[in-house]
């Protein structure tokens, strides 16, 4: 079994300070996630699928009132077997861990809207927006990668998305070409490259990547993607900043530096999970005491990944 | 990507095509030509002039979704349109064994399924007649439908269905 580095275990007791609740953390982290999918609402109601789920023998619980497209099969199926159903051949779902869908439930697409997303592939997340928008409005959908833009490009298909374009450009390039003919839009998910640490239960390889270097030189290359993509937000547009780590110099670190350089203002964000207050202080660096009011989502919350997750609107 | 924006006539041809072989009433999507004889469908809100205008400056892959390729005999819908629009006409039933074997890649062939009598023709075209066990005459693209879902399009002939599935979204046995 991978183990963390002690740098990565010292790290997280910091921020998590309270015994038991780190031996939870970490009892979590070495469990697997349960399995969990999002109905296509493109495709199928939440009700028609949980049907044809449950005709087949799976057992299908709905975790969230508000959000019936969220599901768990709760009952173990055979190797390949979520991926080979009719129904995911059909595009009827996504497999999709609960807490990567928090950043479009905060950011709550509507009908009609331009979006911004920078980061795409594999597509999750746009195709979760793109059935909240219900095909209409238009999402420009980025990753830097043929091969990245290839697997977002057929999850589309997969699921249906006609309102999505789909560019394969670095993200700050393509922030300043947008720039350069003024497109604007209402609002733009940051979904962006990490260091991964909330990944662990489904992909523990990330603690043998892990390293502190890797966690500065993504921060930097965080803060200069925001940077290039905050002025394409129009006023009172909206972003979602979010990125499955709990290092708080890819999060925390990242806001702060976002609040220092543009007019933004921080939204609550009411999340169907357990979330905890974002950090205002790490090491030597204090930040912005509205930080606070992003979300930190631990494993041991909720049978969850990690992540982080901040809703900001252009002032 | 090369965009070239479907006219709205040629639009109507195509809809009226769509309509006489698969009973679509409705094509609700900009349209645009796709590489060779391939139609996509954009639904999103941008004006043909603001497309084109980020195809100046962008790199872009793809836009909206692949609906249909057009073929000497008639229209080819891609998979995924018989799951988003509203098929009425040219439709085949079959069993649950044979979408397992046409979700693999395979045709199926027409003699084997006939003395199973494990399909069920319910197609409306004029052509097409009603009865059963007269299914095999139906020639030309056909939709594929197991229950409730409609598992793709394929090209029937006298012996076979031909398989469209794409590779990409076959069971791989």
């Amino acid at each position: 079994m991978l183990t963390p580095k002690p740098l990565f275990i010292e790290r997280m007791q910091k921020l998590i300070p309270d015994k038991l609740d780190f031996e939870k953390f970490m009892e979590f982290s070495q469990k697997r996630t349960p399995t969990s999918i999002r109905c296509n609402t493109l495709k199928i109601s939440p009700d028609k699928l949980k049907q044809k789920l449950e005709d087949k023998g799976w057992k299908i619980k709905q975790l969230f009132s508000d959000y019936p497209e969220v599901m768990i099969i709760e009952n173990s199926l055979n190797p390949g077997e979520l991926g080979k159903s009719i129904e995911h051949i059909l595009g009827y779902y996504y497999v999709q861990e609960i807490s990567s869908m928090m950043p479009i439930i905060a950011l709550n697409p509507k009908e009609n809207e331009i979006i911004l997303d920078l980061a795409a592939a594999p597509g999750s997340k746009t195709t979760q927006a793109s059935a909240f928008m219900k095909n209409t409005g238009t999402i420009i959908a980025n990753d830097k990668t043929l091969d990245r833009t290839n697997i977002l490009c057929a999850n589309l298909e997969r699921c249906g998305c006609s309102n999505v374009i789909v560019t394969r450009h670095d993200g700050i390039q393509l922030c300043r070409k947008l720039a350069k003919i003024g497109m604007k839009f209402d609002k733009i998910l940051l979904d962006l490259p990490c260091s991964g640490e909330g990944n662990t239960r489904s992909n523990p390889k990330t603690y043998l990547m892990w390293n502190i270097r890797m966690i500065k030189s993504l921060s930097k290359l965080q803060k200069r993607l925001v940077f290039y993509a905050i002025p394409l937000l129009k006023e009172d547009g909206e972003l979602i900043y979010s990125t499955c780590t709990h290092s708080p110099e890819e999060n925390e670190g990242v806001v702060d530096f976002l609040l220092k350089n543009f007019d933004l203002e921080i939204q609550e964000i009411k999340l169907p999970l357990k979330t905890r207050s974002g950090i205002t202080s790490w090491e030597k660096e204090n930040f912005n005491s509205e930080i606070k009011k992003s979300c930190r989502i631990y494993p041991q919350d909720s049978n969850t990944e990690g992540f982080f997750l901040c809703k900001m609107r252009r002032k | 990507m090369n965009i070239t924006f479907i006219k709205s006539n040629e639009k109507k041809r195509i809809l009226e095509k769509l309509r006489e072989t698969y009973g679509i009433e409705k094509l609700p999507y900009l349209l645009i030509s796709s590489g060779k004889d391939k139609v996509r469908g954009f639904s999103g809100s941008l004006s043909k002039e603001e497309i084109l205008k980020l195809n100046q400056v962008l790199r872009i892959e793809t836009l909206g979704t692949y609906l249909l390729k057009k073929e000497k005999d008639g229209l080819r819908l891609s998979f995924d349109v018989p799951t988003i629009l509203d098929i009425k006409k040219n439709i085949i039933e079959v069993s649950d064994e044979q979408t397992q074997d046409w979700l693999k890649g395979k045709n199926i062939e027409i003699n084997q399924n006939v003395r199973n009598a494990g399909m069920d023709c319910i197609s409306e075209h004029p052509k097409i007649p009603k009865n059963k066990q007269e299914f095999f005459d139906l020639k030309g693209f056909v939709v594929l439908k197991n229950k409730e879902n409609f598992v793709g399009c394929g090209k029937a002939s006298d012996k076979r269905i031909t398989n469209f599935v794409p590779k990409e979204r076959r069971i791989r046995s």
